[in-house]
Formats: structure tokens, sequence, C-alpha cells
């Protein structure tokens, strides 16, 4: 059986969210339409005053409603301190560790020349403009360990560097809280061993 | 049936669906392959501290593959990760400038062995502190030999041999003609003859051939810009000095 136009059209939305195939997006289209049609439209104009109402913090890029972010506004964080992470996710994951109270910068991606990502479509104009401006003591690499997150970490060291005297550190790498050494990659375990702490 | 293992390295990966990746490989013995590895996404976030689990899919790492299926898309059977051959931050970039000329100039399930031998060799050289300029410009070289748009330094184009006080332009379709010295991209005849008997290997065939695989470079790509390249430009004065 065919849908009608506008289920389809749905249907077919509802599939642009992760996890959702064919199957669930009709489970889902199907439970808006029959079972919930209030919340739906609530659904509806939730999404679109999200879209409208939510932007990219000025200062660290960071998703907001206003201009500055709350992280970017609050008195309490050390502000001399800023952490380069890829995505908004890399942010929730680092607060909801808890420990880290400096400030953020989020890029939204990594250099990565094959998928045509390069330095402006990551904000680093923004950054260096920060960094110029803003009393930064150091700054944290903590993109991703990976080859396209290694290759933005060392770029943007280079340009911060270029600004002025600035300390830079990157994340430590190693073997994870309850990692056994037996199961733990050869490259991590080279890392970590290379890494290696003063044991006080 | 899987094919037997070999070695490749992957050029490119991309998310498909929920936990697939696209993955483009430069394979020793099949050439340029795309290929989908079922799953591969979800090993990233799965990897616990008990299992090592199947290693991520990572450029500059050489892995044993296997693969199978007939269509255009086949499938990943195996990975088995193999040595890191480049791992120093600053030379990342030289290494996915290396992944874009093969991502955009080697033809799908064409097979150049001596080709990925000298790629996995030069990313090696990139990681050790080997002279940058005579690593791209061998490499491009090998690169256009290998797809059969080697540069005659040999003769010009009426088939006479290089002179060495003679000047030449490079025509990518055609070759190389003797030109005035005060030409545009004039090319000295003793450059290009040290070219062609020794390789890059002094400072003036070492421009001329940057010279001649920039232009090369360019019929080749069509108009395409390298980002890699881009990126390098713009980069701070400390990584401008040496240039692509």
């Amino acid at each position: 059986m065919s849908h009608s136009p506008l289920l389809a059209s749905l249907i077919e939305s509802l599939k642009i969210l992760p996890g959702v195939g064919p199957k669930s997006a009709q489970r889902m289209a199907l439970h808006l339409l029959e079972k919930a049609p209030q919340k739906a439209a609530q659904l509806a104009t939730d999404i679109q005053e999200a879209l409208a109402g939510i932007g990219k913090c000025q200062q660290c890029r960071n998703l907001t409603e206003t201009p500055l972010c709350t992280l970017c506004t609050d008195p309490r964080r050390n502000a001399s301190l800023l952490c380069v992470v890829e995505t908004p996710m890399d942010v929730l994951a680092i607060e909801a560790a808890g420990g880290y109270r400096g400030r953020y910068f989020v890029l939204y991606g990594s250099l990565s020349p094959l998928d045509g990502i390069g330095p402006a479509d990551l904000g680093l104009d923004l950054l260096a403009q920060h960094v110029a401006t803003a009393e930064i003591e150091e700054v944290i690499l903590a993109t991703n360990l990976t080859v396209e997150g290694e290759a933005t970490a060392h770029y943007i060291s280079e340009q911060l560097r270029a600004i002025r005297p600035l300390k830079l550190s990157r994340i430590a790498q190693g073997v994870p809280t309850g990692g056994e050494l037996e199961y733990t990659d050869p490259n991590t375990l080279t890392q970590a061993l290379a890494g290696r702490k003063h044991y006080a | 049936m899987s094919t037997a293992l070999q070695p490749a390295l992957v050029l490119r990966t991309r998310p498909f669906r929920e936990t697939s990746l696209l993955v483009d490989i430069f394979s020793r013995d099949a050439g340029r392959l795309h290929l989908i590895a079922r799953g591969a996404k979800a090993v990233r976030r799965t990897r616990s501290a008990k299992s090592s689990g199947p290693a991520p899919l990572q450029s500059f790492q050489e892995f044993q593959m296997g693969w199978r299926g007939k269509s255009d898309l086949q499938t990943l059977t195996a990975a088995e990760p193999g040595p890191v051959l480049l791992t120093r931050p600053d030379r990342l970039v030289i290494g996915m400038y290396l992944n874009e000329l093969l991502f955009y100039l080697l033809g799908e399930a064409d097979p150049h062995p001596p080709l990925y031998a000298l790629y996995t060799q030069t990313l090696a050289q990139l990681d050790a502190d080997a002279p940058l300029e005579l690593l791209l410009r061998t490499f491009e070289l090998e690169l256009f030999a290998a797809l059969g748009y080697a540069i005659d330094l040999s003769q010009d184009l009426a088939g006479n041999p290089l002179r060495q006080d003679q000047c030449y332009q490079y025509a990518p379709e055609a070759g190389l003609h003797p030109a005035p010295a005060n030409s545009p991209n004039a090319l000295a005849g003793a450059a290009l003859l040290s070219l062609h008997q020794h390789g890059p290997q002094d400072p003036t065939a070492l421009r001329a051939a940057k010279r001649l695989c920039r232009t090369q470079l360019e019929r080749l790509l069509g108009g395409r810009t390298l980002k890699s390249r881009e990126w390098y430009r713009q980069a701070a004065p400390p990584m401008r000095k040496i240039s692509t």
C-alpha cells in the first residue's frame, strides 16, 4: 500500500533522525497522527521555535538562545582556560564528566580535505580573534584522537602561536580507566608509555 | 567469496546510515576501491576498556583487508590493523594531500602496485624528517607515469634532444617546446636535463619539477582545487616556509 502524499512526506522527514529507518518512521508518523495529535502539534511548534531561537554563541560557537551562552557569561568559570572541541556533544560530555571549570570553543568538525572542510569552515578566525583579545592563558586542544583531529590540533596550535605566546596543551592519550594492558591496542599502549606521568 | 587479505590504506571514510562507513581505500593489488564497512561506525563507539575490538579505519595505517561482492559497492569483510606509517602532526596535512591526489586521480579498481609501494614509503619518510619537496615531486612524477601522463623530458615536441643552453615551455597536452628565456614559465634546459637524468635532486631540477608538476596537476584535476593545498597555504608563517 502506498501512503498518501502528506503521510509519505512526514515519514520521509522523520527518517532524517538518527536511528530511524523506514519502519520506525512509519510507526512514529502513525502514532503522532492517531494517538497524540495535540502533542504532535506541540512538537511541531517546538521544532520551529528551536530552529528560530537557537543559534551559535558569538564567542564560543556553542548552541545558545542568547548572543552569549551561559558558559561564556558565567563569572564562576575560569576565563583564562579555553578548551577547543569538535562538537557541542563534546562540550556536554566534558561538562557531564565534571572537573573542568574553564570555557570552550566549538569547531563543528575537523580539517578534512577530502570532505571539503578547511580552516574557514571551523570558525578559526573567530578563535584567533578571541585568543588575541581575551585574557586566555592556556588553550587545551581537545579535538578527537583521529588523523583529522590531530591535524586540526596541530594547525590551530600553529595559528595561535603566531598570535601571541600562549600555553598550549593537548588532551592526554592512554589506557582508559578500568582498562587492562593486555587488551589495549598497540598504538594506544605506545602513546600511554610515551606520555607516562611522574608518579609521586 | 572474499578476496584473500591484502595490504591497503584508507583514503577517506564517510558515515553511511546508522552504523556503517563508506570507505575509499588504496589497495596494493586492486587499486582504489569504494567499499562499505558495515557496523564500522559502531566500532568506534563501543570499543570498551575490556575488549580491544577491531581498530578504527584510519588513514596512514596499513591494514590487511578483505572484501567481497560484485557490484560497484563491495563489502569490507576484514581489516586487520598493521603499522601506522605517519603520525607526525605537522606532516599529516601532507599525507592528506597525497590522499587527495590518489582519490581524485586514480581510476577505480585500477591496480598500481609500484605506486602503492611508493605511497607507503613516502608516508614513512614523511614521518621521518625527509626533505619535503623531494618526496612530493618524486611522488607526483611517479603518479603521472602510473596514470600514463608521464612528462617526456628526453626530447622536445619536434623530437630533438633537449639542450643545456635552451629554454623551454611545457604544454600539458603536447610536451616541451623551445621558448625564449623571458617567456612566462620558461624552464632552463640544464635544469630539465638534470631532472631527466638524476630526478628532482639538485635545487634547479627541483624548481623545474615543481613548475612541471603544477602545470600537469592543473590539467589532470580539471580545475578542481585541492583543499589540503589551500589549507597549507593559509597556514601560519612557520608552516608556510616549506611549500607544496
